[in-house]
């Protein structure tokens, strides 16, 4: 068994037993792995504060291939996001970052472009104005689904290939992408110009340019809808996210969301 | 092949030591010695068993605060020498045990049986934060201290408590983070330090 070191970011701990906990970490150089934290619960323990999502971490453990459960020996914090907690929107969109990487992430495999995608995005998460967080997070996954092949196909109909364009353009998730009129089963629901620009755009653009966007709150409804939707039509139930549910049972504040009413936004 | 061991014995006693070996801090060893022990002493056992049911059959929880209760009311909300005004909101009732411990806190609680937790998909319904909201004006209070743990959802959970209760006019305190009493300054990560420094007091 010999001592590892890499950097991490906690997406997740379970409390063990009475004093222990278990940290799910995404790493860049080991993927995802599960460390044992010995004692992390008792007032005076050895790891200081960095055992909470969304904190960056140095760290140290017992590496053992072929083992599910590895035993934390040293953790340092390098940087950690107060600013989630301080806002419930905030604390879902950024939880909501952490719950896809738990899930499309699944053992030990290299995950440098992935855990450099987490940490930019919570990074900006932590820094965004609350109406950016929903576009930050749209960007997010299509820039995840880029980086693990999973790009839709947004602008030509998956099947024929023909550019689709106008009224009549229909999304199938578990195809991977858009079909045009004559292609489509029937199952497909229609998507609107509007919010396929939107989506094309968030695909494409930097981050800075991505703040810039100008939705609408029916294109907002629809995009989410559609991303949702891809993700489970691509990867299955286990992709249904749970943090952004709570959204719903939070009392709206005035212009929070930062959407327009207006349907041409895009 | 790993063989799961299997517990020696007569049925019914292997039986109590399988169930006493799920309760928390008790491994299959002390479970044993448990059974065997309420075996040797039937007076325990019919006092222990009693008091189980007893547990099942009168305690329940507080209508006011959420805490253990026997009657309607718990113990604490039905006192009228505790000072009406303050409360302090915690997660669980193990937390109300450990501060009534300190003797520090005359008040009153407010259990919320959970902490807002979107990964978990627990939102401000699925704990009692309405409860705690419905009770800020008949019982006029003026200060709740938010004493839910210094993490992530603690704090996510405070922070909620704080921003619903602002427009009240209720004042809100979060207790104090820093270093634990008896530790060294030089020991400590950088986050409990500066949290540390932060909330610095002054000396009177």
């Amino acid at each position: 068994m010999a001592l590892a070191k890499t950097e991490g970011v906690i997406l997740r701990r379970i409390r063990l037993g009475e004093t222990s906990k278990i940290l799910t970490v995404l790493t860049p150089t080991y993927g995802k792995i599960k460390l044992v934290a010995k004692g992390a619960r008792k007032v005076k323990h050895r790891f200081g504060s960095g055992l909470e999502p969304f904190s960056l971490c140095s760290i140290v453990f017992y590496h053992r291939e072929g083992r599910d459960l590895l035993m934390l020996s040293q953790c340092d914090t390098r940087q950690d996001f107060p600013q989630f907690p301080q806002d419930l929107q905030r604390f879902a969109y950024g939880s909501g970052i952490l719950e896809v990487a738990d899930k499309v992430v699944l053992g030990n495999e290299s995950t440098g472009t992935i855990y450099g995608l987490v940490t930019e995005t919570i990074a900006r998460m932590a820094g965004a104005p609350v109406r950016d967080l929903p576009l930050l997070w749209w960007a997010y996954q299509l820039k995840l689904l880029e980086a693990l092949g999973y790009r839709p196909e947004l602008g030509s109909c998956e099947s024929c290939g023909r550019k689709v364009s106008g009224r009549r353009v229909y999304f199938a998730p578990e195809a991977g992408g858009v079909r045009c009129d004559t292609c489509r089963l029937g199952a497909e629901t229609r998507v609107s110009g509007g919010a396929l620009k939107v989506l094309e755009f968030l695909s494409e653009s930097s981050w800075d340019a991505v703040r810039s966007l100008k939705v609408s709150r029916r294109q907002a409804g629809e995009i989410e809808n559609l991303l949702s939707r891809f993700l489970v039509g691509q990867y299955g139930d286990a992709l249904r996210i749970r943090s952004l549910g709570i959204l719903k049972s939070i009392p709206k504040r005035e212009n929070s969301s930062g959407f327009s009413n207006a349907d041409h936004a895009a | 092949m790993a063989v799961a061991k299997s517990i020696y014995g007569v049925g019914t006693v292997a039986s109590l030591v399988e169930r006493l070996a799920k309760l928390p801090g008790i491994g299959r060893k002390s479970a044993q010695r448990v059974a065997l022990h309420l075996l040797r002493k039937p007076e325990e056992a019919d006092a222990l068993s009693a008091a189980i049911r007893m547990l099942r059959e009168k305690v329940g929880y507080c209508r006011i605060c959420g805490d253990l209760a026997e009657e309607d009311l718990c113990p604490l909300c039905s006192n009228e020498s505790r000072n009406v005004g303050t409360i302090c909101v915690v997660e669980g009732i193990g937390d109300v045990m450990a501060l009534e411990s300190t003797g520090a806190h005359r008040g009153r609680y407010h259990v919320l049986h959970g902490l807002l937790s979107p990964l978990d998909g627990i939102g401000p319904g699925d704990i009692r934060i309405r409860q705690l909201l419905d009770r800020l004006e008949p019982e006029a209070v003026t200060e709740l201290i938010l004493a839910t743990p210094p993490n992530v959802e603690g704090d996510a959970t405070a922070a909620y408590v704080a921003e619903q209760v602002r427009p009240r006019g209720v004042k809100t305190t979060r207790i104090a983070r820093g270093l634990p009493v008896g530790s060294d300054v030089e020991s400590a990560d950088q986050a409990t330090l500066s949290r540390a420094l932060e909330g610095r007091t002054d000396l009177k």
